[in-house]
């Protein structure tokens, strides 16, 4: 050996040595870090499982105390981090003490709502049918106030605010307008100090305004109030904007007033039929007097068989000449022109009419500025709060000049329209929760926006609240699991620190960069300690180093291609194993490990095998029909005498994959196996049989689906090319020995054309497993294959299961190839010897 | 042929007669689907239901007509994106298969066998298998649900594999003594990979990329699973087809106009197809 190597070696050596401790130290502290890291990471925590508790709520509490989550049934404190305590609390306890309300709750406890006010140590709650309730705070719970209001009309929704000792609620009334009552927290039972419907200006030209009445009917999401006014949003008309001394405002009752016009002009005209009409239709003054607007509308129409519409316009032309004040009424739309005069536009109108359609508005004192979210542009917008205040409609500002763009948009997504926002006074800072599982905190400062982080939580979040300190958001989240004894909802009350969980994708970055220095780390340490160790792989690792530095543009050109190779083929596999083991649907995207519920539910479901057998049924068919009638048909093309045409045959072959592949299976399912399609009329009219129901009898349904390969030439063109590129030589040494076309066939063609065979087995087995588009549209009875449940799992949203038909799809291809190689493996081996 | 004196094998009457009108046979059937497309756009719905099979009849071009604008206006909406981002996809697709089977063939390094192994993996493993996570990724992660560069991005991840497996045996085949003065005369690995192997290998690539560009066309599978509004023209003639939105003459001229693309990729990759030369890459 050359004395220049060998004294090489021990250079090396040397320098192994130093490489594999260092990297061995390296790998440690890599591994600390990504240690330290994953564990810091900022988590959503569970703080309780609300199992068994079909209502829970959050709200804001007393300051310090943060926050209670509450139950029919319960009522919790807690404080920051994990201490809470039970209060003592029970609704249907203390309301069956006080006896008297608890008919009106009967079995209707379902959509409550908190509000705490601190000012008067009181937890206010709202039922669903409008009653109001005050519990007291004590030293050790909440004792139901003697001073609670039941409503005597039960409105259909409310939404509240408060002021100190003042209470304003929205409602609806029986007539589908939008009320607004005040009430005196500390004296509840006297009942709202004032009441009123809530007419706004709508618009206004020169002298005259149009109003319009508030309706119910769209959705309204939150109050909010600011100085002398209230704001609520609502779906369709925007941010409507209203004074709070309701004492200011006029009772305007041109509605009630236009009804009673409209009712009289009715009664008389059905008081004025004659006695025969009346007798038939047993119309007495008694009873029409009784009858509300409806019936008597109903009446009319059948007494006198014409449309009402004339009577509404005979009304309206009374009505508008007993008051003169009201310029015009549109009898359909229920808007009213008014003169300027007598109606206060600044006090009541609608602020936005235009492009917008605002989720939630939070007003914040620190920064003298309104927000909302627009779920239209999908944006957070600022507004001033004295410019909003000022707003008038004659001087023709609008929303779209107030508006002021945050910045924080959401493209993909709409703002939830329940709790989208939530606001925290101490710190300053705003919540918006959109798409259920995304939360994005902003921290605001003189109006503008500091700073925005989301806030990513991945649960399906139901309604979340910060604490007075606001390090701490607490979340509701509804989750379902999947086990194997059927689907399992629950509700979670979770907590999160928030001013760290902004801080999340840093530390899971920091934590994956880390985690792979440690990997690469390790990697280096093995490799030189090996080579330290033996002589043999230094010799290797040399050639190695040498090649690295030599084609490192090689190698760098290639990271493009590699990376795009695991991020959709080799992750994506991974993943899917992964995610087989948790619930995760589009809904409720968290990774909750169920006990392989998933494996088990399939396995228990018989629906599974026949999946799994009409998956077989599907290959052994498909493997057949796309080698033995291919091959045949390939071999004719090249045994035929007239090459021309043959040629002619293989061009015109091709022209029928003009049609989409789509395209072609909805024609055989309306046009060849439909009821008016080919197959049944030759049936009926050749056959002169009874219609087949070719698609939707389970029988024959999948004797339909091997069918539509027909003519079953399958990919014959890769066996034609492989038959074309046979030497000549063969075929002629064979004609000379006298060697007949069959033996030709079976001992020079077929054994000549293994490559093709096998490349065309391997991938009809890989398609003809994945194909679910075949039984899926065709939407086939009793022919639903692994994929195609696969496939419906994931349009469904079920991304869990879908991973889990796809995990048994995966063992079956893998066990079929693997017994593919080492068979064809054994035959090459075999074939050698012999 | 005749003056051959040796009997050749196959060449008898019964078995000539037999093999022509199996062939025959076989492509007249073949046709049915596309004959029952063209003649039924002819025809109003009553016409088809009457009878499927039949000829046309009296204001056929009238009805052929209303067909036709009604079904364009269904789909227009879809039909130029969808060919953009096909072509979009194909195109892609065969530069990245390219370069990548050309640094494999024509490129010498230590790891090259396993790094095509870690390719040709690939190709062993359903794609079906990795959807359900590729959906939460691409929509949750990156953002790009219901968009056509969300939908086409992986479409491309995918497909470079196999690219690479045809183009690589063409590669293979190309003349080694060109890309040897080529190395001679100093030009570097772009300047080989641009001027010589794209070339060369034209009629190949571009007969790849038609293939791409059909198989994204026809894609159904990937498109109505992240594709919502934004649709490509499969998932949107399924979901038209499939409501019952469509009556029947419209129907199918809604199946002519989506073949237009094909019609015009089929003319042009015809004569490759039709002499059976791409088969030869197709093997294993």
């Amino acid at each position: 050996m050359n004395p220049l190597k060998q004294k090489a070696f021990p250079k090396d050596k040397r320098k192994l040595k130093t490489t594999y401790l260092l990297s061995g130290f390296l790998l440690l502290v890599f591994l600390l870090f990504s240690i330290l890291l994953a564990v810091f990471t900022p988590r959503v925590k569970e703080s309780k499982n609300l199992e068994g508790e079909s209502y829970a709520y959050l709200f804001e509490g007393e300051k310090g105390k943060t926050y209670f989550a509450g139950t029919t049934d319960f009522l919790e404190e807690k404080e920051i981090e994990d201490d809470s305590k039970v209060l003592e609390l029970s609704f249907k306890k203390d309301l069956e003490e006080k006896g008297e309300s608890l008919s009106l709750l009967n079995g209707s406890f379902s959509g409550f709502d908190f509000l705490y006010s601190e000012d008067q140590k009181s937890l206010l709650l709202f039922d669903n049918v409008g009653n109001l309730f005050k519990y007291q705070r004590k030293e050790n719970g909440f004792v139901l106030s003697d001073d609670y209001l039941i409503s005597q009309s039960p409105l259909s929704y409310r939404l509240s605010t408060m002021d100190n000792d003042l209470l304003y609620i929205c409602a609806v009334d029986n007539d589908n307008g939008v009320v607004i009552e005040e009430y005196q927290i500390s004296n509840l039972s006297q009942g709202p100090i004032q009441s009123k419907k809530i007419w706004v200006v709508d618009s206004a030209s020169g002298s005259s305004y149009t109003i319009k009445r508030l309706e119910g009917d769209t959705a309204f999401w939150q109050l909010s109030f600011h100085s002398e006014y209230l704001y609520l949003t609502q779906k369709n008309s925007g941010i409507i904007k209203i004074n709070r001394s309701l004492d200011d405002y006029q009772d305007i009752s041109y509605y009630e007033a236009f009804d009673s016009v409209y009712l009289s002009v009715l009664k008389e005209s059905l008081n004025a039929l004659d006695q025969k009409t009346k007798e038939e239709y047993g119309l007495t003054e008694e009873i029409i007097d009784a009858s509300s607007k409806t019936q008597l509308e109903r009446y009319y129409r059948q007494a006198t068989k014409k449309a009402t519409s004339s009577l509404r316009k005979e009304a309206k032309a009374k009505f508008l000449k007993e008051n003169p004040w009201c310029l015009d009424y549109d009898v359909s739309t229920g808007r009213m022109t008014i003169q300027k005069d007598s109606f206060d536009s600044s006090n009541y109108s609608i602020v936005s009419r235009r492009n917008c359609e605002p989720v939630g508005i939070i007003y914040s004192s620190q920064n003298d500025a309104f927000y909302f979210g627009d779920n239209l542009d999908r944006k957070v917008y600022a507004i001033d709060g004295r410019r909003l205040d000022a707003v008038k409609l004659e001087s023709g500002v609008y929303l779209d000049d107030l508006r002021v763009d945050t910045g924080i948009s959401f493209t993909n997504y709409r703002f939830d329209s329940n709790n989208a926002l939530f606001y925290n006074q101490q710190s300053n800072s705003l919540y918006l929760k959109f798409n259920a599982k995304d939360m994005t905190a902003i921290i605001t400062l003189d109006g503008k926006v500091k700073l925005e982080k989301n806030v990513k939580t991945s649960f399906n979040i139901r309604t979340f609240v910060g604490d007075k300190d606001n390090r701490h958001l607490h979340y509701l989240a509804d989750l379902s699991v999947d086990t194997w004894k059927g689907s399992e909802a629950a509700t979670y009350l979770y907590h999160a620190n928030s001013e760290r969980m902004v801080h999340k994708g840093f530390y899971s970055a920091c934590f994956w960069v880390f985690f792979a220095f440690a990997l690469l780390a390790l990697l280096v340490f093995l490799i030189s300690w090996i080579a330290y160790l033996k002589p043999s792989y230094r010799k290797t690792l040399g050639v190695v180093k040498k090649d690295v530095k030599k084609n490192k543009w090689v190698y760098l050109a290639l990271v493009p291609f590699i990376v795009l190779l695991f991020l959709f083929n080799y992750y994506e596999a991974i993943k899917s194993m992964g995610l087989s083991f948790f619930s995760y649907t589009s809904d409720k995207p968290s990774y909750l490990f169920n006990h392989f519920g998933n494996y088990i539910r399939l396995l228990r479901d018989k629906a599974t095998y026949q999946y799994i057998g009409n998956m077989l049924f599907f290959l052994v068919f498909d493997i057949f029909l796309s080698i033995v009638p291919p091959v045949i048909f390939a071999f004719f093309l090249t045994v035929m005498r007239s090459k021309n045409y043959s040629k002619v045959m293989r061009t015109l072959l091709y022209i029928p994959g003009i049609v989409p592949g789509v395209a072609s299976m909805l024609i055989w399912r309306y046009s060849i196996f439909g009821d008016s399609g080919i197959l049944n009329r030759f049936v009926t009219s050749v056959l002169g049989l009874e219609r087949v129901e070719f698609l939707n009898n389970p029988g024959i349904a999948r004797w339909s689906l091997i069918l539509m390969g027909f003519p079953f030439v399958g990919q014959y063109i890769i066996f034609y090319g492989g038959l074309m590129n046979i030497p000549k030589d063969y075929f002629e040494a064979a004609e000379i020995d006298g060697c007949s076309l069959w033996k030709r066939f079976i001992h020079i063609d077929l054994p000549l054309l293994q490559p093709q065979l096998k490349y065309v087995l391997v991938t009809t087995i890989l398609n003809s497993v994945q194909n679910y588009s075949r039984t899926y549209m065709l939407r086939s009875a009793g022919t639903t294959t692994l994929s195609q449940a696969m496939y419906e799992g994931m349009l469904a949203g079920d991304y869990g299961l879908a991973a889990t038909y796809a995990m048994l799809i995966f063992v079956f291809l893998a066990a079929v190839i693997v017994i593919n190689f080492r068979m064809q493996k054994k035959n090459y081996m075999g074939g050698e010897k012999a | 042929m005749k003056q051959n004196k040796v009997k050749r094998a196959g060449q008898s009457i019964p078995f000539q007669v037999f093999v022509y009108l199996w062939v025959t046979a076989a492509v007249i059937f073949s046709f049915i689907p596309l004959y029952l497309t063209f003649i039924n756009s002819f025809k109003n719905p009553n016409e088809v239901a009457f009878d499927i099979w039949s000829f046309p009849g009296k204001g056929m071009f009238s009805t052929l007509m209303e067909n036709y604008s009604s079904a364009w206006k269904r789909v227009s909406p879809y039909f130029f994106k969808t060919i953009l981002v096909a072509l979009v996809g194909a195109f892609g697709v065969c530069l990245l298969g390219s370069i990548l089977s050309y640094i494999l063939v024509f490129k010498d390094f230590y790891f090259k066998n396993a790094i095509f192994m870690l390719f040709m993996a690939v190709l062993l493993v359903p794609s079906i298998i990795g959807y359900p996570t590729l959906i939460p990724l691409i929509r949750d992660t990156f953002h790009l649900g219901d968009t056509y560069f969300g939908y086409v991005l992986p479409t491309i991840g995918g497909a470079q594999v196999g690219a690479m497996f045809l183009f690589r045996t063409f590669f293979q085949q190309q003349p080694k003594a060109l890309y040897e003065s080529a190395r001679i005369d100093g030009a570097n690995d772009v300047e080989i990979f641009f001027k010589i192997t794209v070339p060369l290998s034209l009629p190949i690539l571009l007969y790849y990329a038609l293939i791409i560009f059909t198989n994204i066309y026809n894609d159904f599978l990937w498109a109505s699973l992240i594709l919502d509004k934004n649709l490509t023209m499969m998932p949107a003639i399924f979901s038209l087809v499939d409501s019952g939105a469509v009556q029947y003459g419209e129907m199918y001229a809604l199946y002519m106009i989506s073949s237009v693309p094909l019609i015009i990729t089929t003319a042009i990759s015809m004569k490759y197809f039709v002499s059976g030369e791409f088969a030869s890459g197709m093997k294993l």
